[in-house]
């Protein structure tokens, strides 16, 4: 791993937390951005947190187990990401569900629709760094590993919305 | 348990679920879960939810024996 690389890698965090942090304030003090959840949205949001909380106990607690084995087949930054990814699954999974996902100012269809052009974004970037990969145990595959398990999280995400939303009609019905 | 009360409340004054959610500040859903007994709400809502439609808790809330 040449030294370009790891400053890339530090910059690129930087700027990442720097937006991140800019976009959450910004979000928390206009009235109009800043998520509103009435009680019962709340009240499930943290059953959701908890669900996903033992979800990572769990599985983090696996993996150290297998780390040793998992290890030969890819990097264990992908395993750690894929932890991150299935807990954050669980808690958009189980708030869909309970119809505690949005807020009550937010707008459904943008959010999917950001959601598919984020997802289809780390589709793209993950398999044109995976293009030149030889082995998915190379440290090279990493990124493109970790945009791939990003993408299915978004999917799975989108999939979990569309059934809801097929129920709910069927319910109607 | 159902809460029928508050849908016949909700009905005599010609108000859908998502009206009366709007004039509550609620979701729609969580005055659907109300209704169908999946959830109860806190005090303060049950009073902004009489205040909507001009009952007392009583009217709405108070489960005879």
């Amino acid at each position: 791993m040449n030294i370009a690389y790891i400053i890339g890698v530090i910059v690129g965090v930087a700027v990442g937390l720097v937006l991140a942090f800019l976009l959450i304030r910004y979000s928390r003090t206009d009235k109009k951005l800043k998520p509103k959840y009435d009680e019962r949205q709340e009240l499930i949001r943290g059953r959701g947190f908890k669900y996903a909380f033992y979800t990572s106990l769990v599985y983090f607690g696996l993996l150290t187990l297998t780390i040793f084995c998992l290890t030969e087949i890819v990097q264990p930054g992908v395993l750690t990401f894929l932890g991150v990814c299935l807990s954050v699954l669980v808690y958009a999974g189980y708030c869909i569900w309970h119809e505690a996902y949005f807020a009550l100012n937010e707008n459904p269809k943008r959010v999917m629709i950001a959601f598919s052009v984020i997802g289809l974004f780390n589709v793209v970037i993950g398999l044109s760094n995976l293009h030149d990969v030889t082995s998915l145990q190379s440290a090279d595959a990493t990124p493109g590993l970790i945009n791939l398990t990003c993408a299915v999280l978004l999917l799975g995400i989108f999939l979990i919305l569309l059934v809801k939303h097929i129920a709910n009609r069927r319910r109607e019905d | 348990m159902k809460n029928l009360r508050l849908k016949a409340a909700r009905a005599a004054m010609d108000l859908s679920q998502q009206q009366l959610a709007e004039r509550v500040g609620v979701s729609r859903q969580t005055i659907s879960a109300i209704e169908k007994g999946d959830y109860n709400p806190t005090i303060n809502l049950c009073i902004s939810i009489c205040k909507a439609l001009n009952k007392t808790l009583d009217d709405l809330f108070w489960e005879e024996a």
